[in-house]
């Protein structure tokens, strides 16, 4: 009898926990609607410029650094990279024109165009680390479930690439935090589904744009983890983040080569 | 005693001569036989020796030293399997060497290092518009109207590609876009911005044209980081073909000339050179030979790679040149090009005279030259992408070995280099490291709680940063980015000989001594408590030192199996004769003949012949070795002139395999000829009388 009871109570307790995550459950609007706020948060339509920390660890142990400089206009889909430190890297940079990106050494003077999945600096990290977030246009997405994500409440939203999209991921799972609305965690998979980087956000700025005329969300920290060789690892720290107008000419070989002089 | 002798040898001389056949079949089976022996083997102790001279004098030393926690085993010229090998580390290789130098064989200790790097390469419309900016910056009016004529030229010729993938693209309306980015460059619109905005027509024309162009393979290249000067000085066989070594302190790459010439080359060029070898080294018809027709007809294939060189001026005297040479009327220069470039048996040598008489001089022969900086880049050890620019100081290349591809097979770089390659990095740099991590203040997180340690805790996710400052940002990103860079080129030299290494090579003042020095250095590096082990330069060598040890194996049971043969043909000749001579054996035995003289006397007519054989066999074989010692036998591929450490193996009679063979061989046939002697001394006087009747 007793055995009973209990067992009535797990059904009913899992029952009622099932019907308040249906309840708590995205709709396919709402679901639209978070990606494309995703998207729109972190839309600046202006300039940004950005310091960047970005840390390759090995097995626990640091293996490289760098801090660079990050240039993004939005409007003509330019992106630029520079290093400033180490000494053995400063003066390197990127430079992202179309669907061509251009690395610069200085110690040659020399350019060389790569495709533009690239790592960055021979680190885990991409050029789409940077870049300005498309998930509404590039993926069509599906509600996975409710979860925690340590003590915070998150929508946990799968993501497949559009067949026309050039992305670097053709899967991605994306944990968003239901109270701020921020991504906290994302997955990237191959298309047999095998997860190949988790990347964290766990700090977030928000800024005032002028340009965009509303607030711009833009990461503090992302760590990115290499799911295939395990314990390798980046983590990516952005400061002295700035959404004004950067001069109009910027984006050209010839202002990356100025800066390395 | 003396006197038997004489006796019996006269006997066997009579008998020998009285049976001329069996003389004849056992003689001559016993020339051959020795022939075989002597030559077969003297010409593998002459291959194993310039082998072990090609693998010994170029980079393996006598024997290499590596870490004992390797987990593949240390091959130079390649394990023969895909994929990165781990050799482990040295971590300080001064102690090491140290501890090496202290036995009395060890002459020398050279560090090195080897891992595959690529260089990234343009194709030729970025080659082209690299150059372009080059003019444009250097600022000289008429070189840049030259090289805009160079680029519409070659506009047109991409125009024309495009507008023929257009009438079978199945996406046209990427290849109209295409084809309107190239009208776009090659209107006089485009250009007139040239003067007043440069950057914004190299731009278009590196982000929107290059591409049309479609990619290039990287250059793959193996590289070897050591110490360059000490290199030199121990591997006597390493000659700088042109420029100079590394200097000590010094960044740099040594090229392989083997490399440098059969894949940096401009393709044309090394289509002509390796027809040319073909032809004329190797004496073959390009009719009849599949590789040198494959390379003749890709060659008109590859007529762009010699004019995007070219231009305007350059392109009218090449094209009247060839209309010339050519014999004809046509006017456009892609078809002379095209024409000109279809070789065959009757006109290559004409061709490729013409080509590097007037051709070859006014095209980059080379996309970089001695004194040049190339990017080397190389997965480190952690599999992330580094790259390191380094000055090229010159070409080099083993003597004897020049057209060896596996001698060719390494490009020399600095230890500091390598190491940085690698992924090590110099206590300078670990000191900026940490520096920069202090300043940035992250707090490290272990993989697996890195959840709980980013989300475990209430703190706030959103942080709102105060607006930025008005409109002076603008004027902070136009500011020139400050930082120090380094000036890469200068090390300490003393960098070289200390620190990490992947293994080392041991240089022997006694190579006779090569396996006990061995033993004796692993016992010494193990009671120093160093996890290292050493192998001789066969096993460093890979599959390649295995070679000779499977050659000499298959020749010793080839060699086994025709003695073996022979000796039974013997065994049959000499029991053949004894049947024929049973009344001769009969008769003596009635007269007196003991049992044991029978069986002295076929001892002894088999010895004679069996010297007077063996030593005309050994004789015949030791002339050929002489004559071919002198002559060369003329390597037949690349691969095999590292084995005869050169283009030719000139071979030496070993005096061992002069002196033993004949007697191996006169040893066996004795022995073979037991069984009949035996079967002849059992002949009784009465079997005289019986075979009269």
């Amino acid at each position: 009898m007793k055995t009973s009871l209990f067992t009535n109570c797990l059904v009913l307790a899992a029952a009622s926990l099932l019907s308040s995550a249906q309840a708590l459950a995205l709709n396919d609007t709402d679901l639209k609607k978070l990606v494309v706020e995703l998207d729109e948060r972190q839309r600046n339509s202006g300039d940004y410029k950005s310091v960047v920390f970005i840390e390759q660890s090995e097995k626990g142990k640091v293996t490289q650094a760098f801090e660079a400089t990050v240039f993004r206009r939005d409007a003509d889909d330019k992106w630029m990279l520079i290093f400033t430190k180490p000494k053995s890297e400063a003066g390197k940079g990127y430079l992202r024109l179309d669907k061509n990106l251009f690395s610069y050494e200085p110690a040659l003077g020399k350019w060389e165009r790569r495709t533009d999945r690239a790592g960055i600096g021979g680190t885990n990290s991409r050029r789409q680390d940077f870049d300005e977030s498309r998930l509404s246009e590039e993926y069509a997405a599906k509600f996975v479930a409710d979860e925690k994500l340590g003590k915070f409440d998150v929508h946990h939203i799968a993501l497949t690439a559009k067949p026309e999209a050039d992305v670097a991921s053709p899967i991605l799972h994306l944990w968003v935090d239901k109270e701020s609305r921020n991504i906290l965690k994302r997955q990237e998979r191959s298309l047999s589904d095998k997860l190949l980087r988790t990347v964290y956000y766990p700090a977030w700025d928000k800024k005032f744009s002028k340009s965009k005329g509303a607030d711009v969300y833009v990461p503090k920290q992302i760590r990115i983890v290499d799911e295939v060789e395990k314990g390798n690892g980046t983590t990516v720290v952005l400061r002295d983040s700035n959404l004004d107008s950067l001069p109009a000419n910027i984006f050209t070989k010839a202002w990356l080569e100025s800066q390395s002089r | 005693m003396i006197e038997e002798l004489k006796v019996l040898l006269l006997v066997a001389i009579r008998n020998l001569a009285l049976h001329k056949v069996k003389t004849l079949v056992v003689g001559g089976i016993l020339l051959v036989g020795s022939f075989l022996v002597v030559f077969g083997l003297s010409l593998l102790g002459s291959i194993e020796n310039t082998m072990s001279q090609s693998i010994i004098g170029s980079v393996a030393g006598h024997l290499q030293v590596y870490s004992s926690n390797a987990r593949d085993e240390l091959a130079l010229f390649g394990s023969g399997f895909f994929g990165r090998d781990d050799l482990g580390e040295i971590e300080k290789f001064e102690d090491v060497k140290a501890e090496l130098l202290n036995h009395p064989n060890v002459a020398d200790v050279v560090p090195l290092g080897f891992e595959n790097a690529f260089l990234g390469r343009g194709n030729l419309l970025d080659d082209l518009f690299e150059r372009f900016r080059a003019t444009v910056k250097a600022g000289a009016e008429s070189d840049t109207l030259a090289m805009v004529e160079t680029i519409k030229t070659n506009l047109k010729t991409v125009r024309a590609d495009l507008e023929n993938e257009l009438k079978i693209s199945s996406i046209p309306e990427d290849i109209k876009k295409q084809i309107a980015d190239v009208e776009e460059a090659l209107s006089e619109n485009f250009w007139s911005k040239l003067p007043t905005d440069p950057e914004s027509v190299l731009l278009f024309l590196e982000s929107k044209i290059a591409p049309l162009s479609g990619e290039k393979e990287p250059l793959y290249l193996r590289y070897m980081g050591t110490n360059p000067e000490q290199f030199t000085q121990v591997f006597r066989k390493f000659k700088i073909v042109s420029g100079e070594n590394i200097p000590p302190g010094e960044r740099g790459i040594l090229l392989s000339q083997r490399i440098y010439e059969t894949q940096i080359k401009n393709i044309v060029a090394r289509g002509f050179d390796n027809l040319r070898k073909g032809t004329v080294e190797q004496r073959k018809k390009i009719s009849d030979d599949v590789a040198l027709r494959t390379i003749a007809s890709d060659l008109p294939k590859q007529y762009l790679e010699t004019l995007v060189y070219l231009n305007g001026e350059q392109r009218k005297e090449v094209s009247s040149s060839l209309k010339e040479f050519l014999k004809t009327d046509e006017n456009d220069i892609e078809a002379l090009m095209k024409n000109f470039l279809t070789v065959d048996d009757s006109n290559f040598s004409m061709r490729y005279d013409f080509f590097y008489k007037i051709i070859a001089s006014k095209i980059r022969l080379y996309p970089f030259k001695v004194g040049d900086t190339i990017n080397l880049r190389s997965y480190t050890r952690s599999g992330f992408l580094k790259t390191v620019p380094l000055k090229i100081y010159g070409t080099y290349q083993f003597s004897g070995l020049e057209s060896s591809d596996l001698a060719g097979v390494f490009n020399f770089v600095d230890m500091v280099s390598y190491r940085e390659l690698y992924g090590r990095m110099s206590s300078e740099g670990q000191k900026e490291l940490e520096e920069l991590r202090k300043e940035v203040d992250l707090k490290p997180v272990e993989g697996a709680s890195l959840e709980d340690a980013l989300f475990g805790s209430e703190t706030a996710l959103e942080t709102r940063s105060a607006d930025s400052t008005s409109q002076d940002s603008s004027s902070t990103a136009t500011r020139v980015l400050e930082f120090k860079r380094l000036q890469t080129g200068s090390y300490n030299p003393k960098d070289l000989n200390t620190g990490m290494v992947i293994n080392a090579s041991i240089l022997l003042k006694n190579p006779r001594l090569l396996a006990t020095t061995r033993a004796e250095l692993e016992q010494r590096l193990s009671a120093a408590n160093m996890q290292l082990k050493v192998v001789d330069w066969k096993q460093a060598s890979g599959t390649l030192g295995q070679l000779v040890t499977v050659i000499r194996a298959v020749l010793l049971i080839a060699v086994g199996i025709i003695l073996i043969v022979a000796m039974a043909i013997i065994n049959n000749a000499i029991m053949m004769t004894t049947l024929e001579r049973t009344r001769e054996i009969g008769t003596l035995r009635a007269i007196g003949a003991q049992r044991n003289f029978i069986l002295r006397m076929f001892f002894v007519e088999t010895l004679t012949i069996a010297v007077l054989a063996t030593f005309l066999g050994s004789l015949l074989a030791g002339i050929l070795v002489a004559f071919l010692g002198v002559r060369g036998i003329a390597s037949p591929s690349d691969f095999v002139s590292f084995l005869f450490g050169g283009p030719r193996l000139y071979p030496s009679l070993s005096p061992t395999v002069a002196l033993a063979a004949p007697c191996v061989v006169a040893l066996l046939a004795l022995i073979f000829t037991l069984y009949p002697a035996f079967m002849a001394s059992r002949i009784a006087p009465a079997a005289a009388m019986q075979d009269r009747e």
